[in-house]
């Protein structure tokens, strides 16, 4: 979405439009002004690149009129840009702000591109940053659904069943559901995201390969077989070193975006009311944090 | 899912990120993460070009004339230490605009869009999470949205060989089709295209008679090219809801949800004779008429959600819902924030609406598989809330269909999913509906299931009715067919509710009463959940705002499957 109508109502904008009003009542009644008309030098290069966006676009040559429609739009554009500047209509635009502050981010970004780690700095980023590569418990399941509101003797029969005749199909007593009869090994959040909270809780001390006394879910009454429990594990660096290198790419990227800053920081001085320049030299903050 | 790079400062990688379920930091400093991970995610960004530093890495001939440039690509490619070096001098020589002239050539420019679909290529982890590479096509003729957000099943090697198409090209969706034929002919690739926000385009996102572009009347092509590369419509967002307005259907007591019907996104007001073009409901009745006299129904989509979110963030829960843009972020007093204002209306902040998902019944988490599950519309939209719906039509399920433990293999085997169209049959019967839906486990249970029905009458009229056809507690519909509401438990002082009403589970067999084997019709299902705190309820809570009294406090989250057609007179 394109915030058009939210210009609309900014201030500096109503402003320069009354200000574009009077500068054309003005031109209309004041003599020629002396400075030389505006230039706009379309060069070769500019032309070659809009060419080259439509092959890329197109996958084939524009034609002459094509050509021409896209210079007559960079005209447009180049004027349109020209004359924003000049009624200030960048100023004080967050989302210009905004936009530039990440083409700078984009461009000390870049650099990061050609940085890969060496192995000992692989290893040791993996070594400091185990925290971050846990892969919490998993358990896989079976579950036979009973409903809502499955009667207490009933389900006493059912567990019996189960126990003395472990091989009884369990899709006997299962309720229609749209919930999964069986489920692979599946973090807390996706059990829970699928049963609701507290589920996983309620069967991860459950002893394997036996159906549980009744589990009570969002939906109703489980009973819960318990396929294979996997403890919260690190993996190994190598089964996850593409993943650990983005991480550490990630993470370089934003020391360099942050170094190349503070280099820019330095050539400025930021000038504050006391109480909040005392504040800023207590918690400042450089380059890394 | 379009989370347009715009004024935010979070980026693609952020987005997957926290699509992943991980934790981020938004563009005002807040952490924020999703109470569930999402599967899948497409972030719809823009191309644009700059930066030449692949270039001096890779050492250009005509760059490496230039000595400065000549020892950056030297250092650049001397280790890392050096090359830190290079990058900070290339860097402060920018910052001061001392960089040497040739770079500033736009010759020299790298593709954002090389860096997105490779972004996007390094977070697809199949099986897993599916980073799916897709872009939006942003016209606004006069601030009328004719969006569309184009998705790919393809890798960055293939979505590279051509630049996405942009809205400075050409602001006609014809041309946009025109630019997609192109792509798929050239690099062997296949994607689609999404529109969204019909409910802003003033009477143009769904045109009958006339094509708005040309003036023409409206033709066969346009309805087979329309047809061919839009199967899906964006049926909810942020910018309002877009399946039903009660102007066009006053008998259905839900059809206005979350409604923006003010303005277009420019300077121009509304008016009833505009909504007919713009609606979900409206367009798939219309395409059944269309489809008489141009040969194709031109809107026979299927239905999704997105956010449209330009926040980096695909937040769509109320008690988590982070808004449209990062302008305002969670944070006292942003219900007030202006978003627009045309005279003496306004759009406020709390207007927002926290939507929506796209349910996606793929055989796998693929790019390819979730592409294809779109390309044959079996897919649903929710308002942000995860509901589960499964939606089948046929001939011949019986009302033990619904309780079976097996219920989605009965529905395939005995008849079409959603999107899909009734087979002819001869046997005299009307069709059947398996329609099953789960509420969230996180949200509230669910109210009740519906079918929309629209059909063309005996008279070549299109008409709809709403079917409540499955419903917690013991409710009874009155004489003219209508449903009690199921009443509310939320605490709006709290932003709390009780699932105390409500089922968890909903299913049935639903039969046709009113078929007629001659006659065109559709039917998709329309799930609701019981009132839950809207996400203006949390901000009261939270941040004690005084928010006036005709800010809804409460909502009624809903999923939309795609529809089921049959072809009358088969």
């Amino acid at each position: 979405m394109t915030d058009n109508v939210a210009l609309f109502k900014e201030p500096l904008l109503q402003f320069a439009l009354i200000g574009t009003l009077i500068f054309a009542l003005y031109a209309l009644v004041a003599p020629p002004p002396q400075a030389p008309a505006n230039v706009i030098a379309i060069e070769a290069a500019q032309i070659e690149q809009l060419i080259a966006n439509y092959q890329k676009t197109w996958r084939q040559e524009p034609d002459q009129k094509a050509v021409a429609a896209m210079i007559e739009d960079a005209v447009r554009e180049e004027i349109y840009y020209r004359e924003a500047l000049a009624l200030g209509l960048d100023r004080n635009d967050k989302v210009i702000r905004l936009r530039l502050r990440q083409k700078m981010e984009f461009l000390s970004d870049t650099g990061s591109d050609l940085l890969d780690p060496e192995e000992a700095e692989l290893s040791a980023y993996f070594a400091a940053n185990q925290e971050n590569y846990r892969q919490p418990a998993k358990l896989a399941l079976e579950q036979i659904f009973l409903g809502a509101s499955a009667d207490a003797a009933e389900i006493q029969t059912i567990v019996e069943t189960l126990t003395s005749n472990p091989a009884t199909d369990p899709l006997r007593w299962q309720q229609a559901s749209l919930l999964p009869a069986q489920l692979p090994l599946s973090s807390r959040q996706a059990i829970d995201g699928i049963f609701g909270q507290g589920f996983f809780a309620a069967i991860a001390a459950l002893p394997p390969n036996q159906w549980s006394a009744p589990v009570p879910s969002s939906f109703g009454v489980h009973l819960v077989r318990i396929r294979e429990h996997q403890q919260e594990q690190t993996p190994p660096l190598d089964d996850i070193r593409a993943l650990v290198a983005r991480d550490w790419k990630a993470q370089k990227t934003l020391e360099l975006r942050n170094q190349l800053f503070a280099k820019l920081r330095e050539q400025y001085q930021i000038q504050l009311p006391a109480p909040f320049s005392r504040l800023l030299s207590q918690h400042s903050c450089p380059p890394a944090c | 899912m379009d989370a347009r790079g715009f004024g935010v400062t979070l980026g693609p990688e952020e987005a997957y990120r926290f699509a992943r379920g991980e934790e981020v930091i938004s563009s005002h400093g807040v952490r924020v993460k999703l109470s569930r991970p999402l599967d899948w995610l497409v972030v719809a960004d823009h191309s644009d070009g700059m930066g030449a530093m692949d270039k001096i890495i890779s050492g250009d001939p005509e760059l490496l004339k230039d000595p400065k440039i000549n020892n950056w690509h030297q250092k650049m490619n001397g280790g890392k230490e050096s090359a830190l070096d290079a990058n900070v001098d290339i860097f402060s020589h920018y910052a001061s605009g001392r960089l040497p002239k040739i770079l500033m050539d736009e010759r020299f420019t790298q593709s954002i869009w090389d860096d997105y679909v490779e972004t996007a290529d390094r977070f697809n982890d199949p099986g897993n999470f599916t980073a799916m590479i897709g872009y939006e096509w942003t016209s606004t003729a006069g601030g009328n949205n004719l969006h569309r957000n184009i998705l790919y099943r393809d890798d960055a090697d293939t979505a590279r060989k051509m630049l996405p198409f942009t809205a400075s090209e050409s602001f006609n969706p014809e041309d946009l089709w025109q630019w997609m034929e192109k792509y798929e002919a050239a690099t062997g690739g296949k994607i689609l295209a999404l529109a969204h926000n019909g409910n802003l385009s003033n009477g143009i996102m769904f045109p009958v008679e006339t094509n708005p572009a040309t003036g023409e009347p409206l033709s066969a092509s346009y309805a087979a090219t329309r047809a061919k590369w839009e199967p899906l419509y964006e049926v909810t967002q942020i910018k309002g809801d877009g399946e039903a307005h009660p102007f066009l259907s006053p008998n259905d007591e839900f059809a206005d949800y979350e409604t923006w019907d003010k303005a277009n996104m420019g300077p121009v007001f509304k008016e009833n004779s505009m909504l007919q073009y713009e609606y979900a409901r409206e367009a798939l009745k219309n395409g059944l008429k269309m489809a008489q006299t141009l040969g194709t129904n031109p809107y026979k989509f299927g239905m999704l959600g997105s956010t449209d979110s330009h926040t980096g963030l695909a937040t769509a829960e109320e008690e988590n819902f982070f808004g449209k843009s990062s302008v305002v972020e969670p944070e006292p007093g942003r219900w007030n924030h202006l978003i627009a204002q045309l005279g003496p209306v306004k759009m406020i902040a709390w207007e927002m609406t926290a939507s929506g998902y796209a349910g996606v019944w793929a055989t796998e988490n693929t790019r390819e598989a979730l592409f294809d599950a779109m390309a044959r519309k079996e897919v649903y939209a929710t308002t942000g809330s995860r509901i589960t719906v499964r939606f089948f039509g046929g001939w011949h399920y019986t009302e033990k269909d619904a309780t079976s433990p097996q219920l989605a293999r009965i529905g395939y085997d005995k008849g079409v999913p959603m999107g899909g169209d009734l087979p002819p049959d001869s046997s005299g019967k009307s069709p059947s509906f398996i329609v099953a839906a789960a509420r969230d486990p996180f949200s509230g249970t669910l109210d009740r299931i519906q079918i929309v029905k629209g059909w063309l009458d005996a008279d070549g009229n299109t008409r709809e009715k709403v079917y409540d056809v499955a419903w917690s507690g013991n409710r009874k519909p009155n004489r003219k067919g209508k449903l009690a509401p199921v009443g509310s438990t939320v605490d709006i002082a709290n932003a709390t509710w009780s699932n105390s009403i409500g089922a968890a589970e909903l299913a049935t067999v639903w039969q046709d009463p009113d078929f007629d084997s001659n006659q065109s019709a559709f039917y998709y299902a329309r799930v609701l959940e019981i009132p839950t705190p809207r996400w203006s309820a949390y901000d009261v809570k939270r941040f004690g705002d005084n928010i006036p009294a005709e800010v809804p406090m409460t909502t009624q989250e809903r999923a939309y499957t795609s529809p089921i057609w049959y072809n009358g007179g088969q």
